[in-house]
């Protein structure tokens, strides 16, 4: 089977790409300090937003740092940004989507409801109005974006429960006396994990794009931490006379974005044959 | 029908209610509690302290001070601008405009391109047509926005100088930013419409259109098509509603004077009143476009009103 889905992804060279972009970008984030050809914080300010030449391939930015090695120490909050939105937003959506799908009642017409107040928010509205609340750095953009995820999460686990919770397996488990927690965490939610990892994915392609967004807005990470959207924040009153500094940084946002998206659809594809192309 | 819609309305009424608390909560986290901004750099006494919260209400349980809240809120009184003095509910309503023209044109490029794409990628599935839509689609809903707006103007507006840049004004200011919008846009409503036509195709109707000897375009058209439409169409009013407030990116890179540039200068300024204004309008305009989407949803697919009643 493994050989399979390995022959099934060397036919597409999209998918290849996409997967080497995402080790590549692991490798660097791994070893930033040793890749990275010059300092990502120390700049020359006489030689402020050189074009590219050979030494400094992708040019300098209005500090006079090195863009090439400000991207490839950038890699370092990108993972951290996917990480930290996922933790937060896959336990507390399985969570309440498992509890509003098998349980129901009250319970799911509570929960139901909380999603749908939270899904009136366009997310980037939301996440806006919690950095606001609780003051702009990366951190608290990575908690924001987390959260206005939540509803996603919570309301694709919902349907799925639901899909579930009537199957004969289920009512097996539920004729050995399983309890309501271990049907819902050993017996559903194993059924289900498919789409949820389909839905990680493509979760952390909208996480990396929104918390770029924010950072762009002037709420995201302090300088000088090299994060992508920050960079454009930076080098943006500067971008009619220099456009390379700002071409590379956003041209990197959207190559690992594309990357994230084409991996989540070749998952989804493979889960669901369905939507393969034959 | 009307049974539908009564109890679609009833099930709103928490969802509008959790709206205005989650508002309410967010006006409260705000750092900064409103006495202090109003006497900006004054301290003020005690005594003034006291009467700007009996003034304000601040002086009454929480539980009270969100029931003045509620009817503040629907009796169009959201309070001044600290800063230019403006009612909010009118400057709100003033930007809101922009915005919607911006968001209809922008879904319209975004419905236009994306059907076609997604009917070409249904009709020719497999085949290098299908694949380059994928792709194309999958760069689209991949673009950071900021980034596809700045790389236009440079485009247009510094090297081909056909364009404007930035603000409002006519036509030509409109085309750049809702460009951008339908970029970010088009490939989620390809996608859904590709899969749809996908999931129609294999249904009995179609081999019987097919097997009464009519020509592919017409079964394509008539009875593909026109099947899988209805959730695209859904979709759409979705994303148009998202619009409203999720253009706030593209409207800070072209300067647009739209609700969500509003929002976010009103953040920088720490303009409560326009924040907790502009933030809960987007909010109901997003909740009124759902409701109206999910009744029409029902109107065109008379199968939804009886799924999941209980739901």
């Amino acid at each position: 089977m493994t050989f399979n889905v390995l022959k099934e992804i060397m036919k597409s060279p999209m998918i290849c790409f996409a997967l080497a972009v995402m080790l590549g970008v692991f490798f660097l984030a791994a070893f930033a300090d040793f890749v990275a050809p010059y300092s990502y914080h120390e700049g020359d300010l006489w030689k402020m937003l050189e074009p590219p030449v050979l030494e400094h391939p992708l040019g300098r930015d209005q500090l006079g740092r090195d863009i090439l090695s400000r991207i490839i120490h950038g890699t370092r909050p990108l993972l951290y940004v996917i990480s930290i939105t996922l933790l937060i937003a896959v336990p507390i959506g399985i969570l309440l989507g498992l509890l509003s799908g098998y349980v129901g009642g009250l319970v799911d017409l509570t929960i139901s409801r909380v999603i749908d107040t939270l899904l009136s928010f366009p997310t980037i509205l939301l996440a806006l109005a919690i950095v606001a609340t609780l003051g702009t750095g990366l951190q608290n953009v990575v908690i924001a974006v987390g959260i206005a995820e939540v509803p996603v999460f919570a309301r694709l686990v919902r349907g799925l429960t639901l899909s579930e919770r009537e199957s004969l397996f289920v009512e097996a488990a539920r004729g050995l006396g399983a309890g309501r927690a271990r049907i819902m965490f050993r017996h559903i939610l194993p059924n289900i994990s498919g789409p949820i990892v389909v839905q990680m994915t493509f979760g952390a392609a909208t996480a990396i794009l929104w918390a770029a967004a924010l950072s762009f807005l002037g709420l995201g990470a302090q300088p000088p931490t090299p994060c992508w959207g920050m960079m454009l924040y930076e080098t943006k009153p500067y971008f009619r006379v220099a456009p390379h500094s700002m071409i590379f940084p956003g041209l990197a946002i959207f190559i690992v974005t594309f990357s994230v998206n084409v991996i989540g659809e070749a998952l989804r594809d493979y889960i669901d044959p369905k939507m393969r192309v034959r | 029908m009307i049974g539908y819609v009564i109890r679609r309305i009833l099930l709103a009424i928490p969802v509008l209610l959790g709206v205005l608390l989650l508002v309410f909560a967010i006006s409260r986290g705000l750092p900064g509690d409103p006495i202090t901004v109003i006497s900006g750099e004054f301290e003020p006494s005690p005594e003034v302290r006291r009467s700007l919260e009996r003034e304000l209400g601040l002086d009454q349980p929480l539980a009270v001070q969100f029931l003045l809240y509620c009817r503040r809120t629907f009796t169009g009184d959201w309070g001044k601008s600290i800063f230019t003095g403006e009612s909010v509910s009118s400057l709100t309503l003033h930007r809101f405009g922009a915005t919607l023209e911006l968001a209809v044109i922008s879904i319209i490029i975004a419905a236009t391109i994306g059907l076609l794409l997604g009917y070409f990628g249904a009709k020719r599935m497999g085949t290098l047509t299908d694949k380059i839509t994928r792709f194309l689609c999958t760069g689209g809903f991949s673009m950071p926005v900021f980034w596809w707006g700045l790389l236009l103007i440079l485009i247009f507006s510094v090297y081909l100088a056909i364009l404007p840049p930035m603000g409002r004004g006519g036509i030509e200011n409109l085309i750049l930013p809702s460009l951008t919008l339908a970029t970010v846009n088009f490939g989620m409503i390809a996608r859904l419409t590709r899969a749809c036509m996908l999931d129609v195709l294999t249904q009995d109707h179609v081999f019987a259109a097919r097997a009464k000897g009519l020509t592919d375009r017409t079964v394509f058209i008539r009875h593909v098509l026109r099947n899988a439409i209805v959730p695209v169409f859904t979709f759409v009013g979705l994303r148009l509603g998202l619009l409203m407030g999720g253009a706030i990116i593209t409207e800070t890179v072209f300067a647009y004077p739209g609700i969500g540039r509003m929002i976010v200068d009103a953040i920088f300024m720490r303009d409560y009143p326009v924040i907790v204004g502009g933030i809960f309008f987007v909010a109901a305009v997003v909740f009124i476009i759902n409701l109206l989407v999910d009744i029409i949803y029902a109107g065109l697919d008379p199968r939804i009103r009886f799924e999941r009643r209980a739901v």
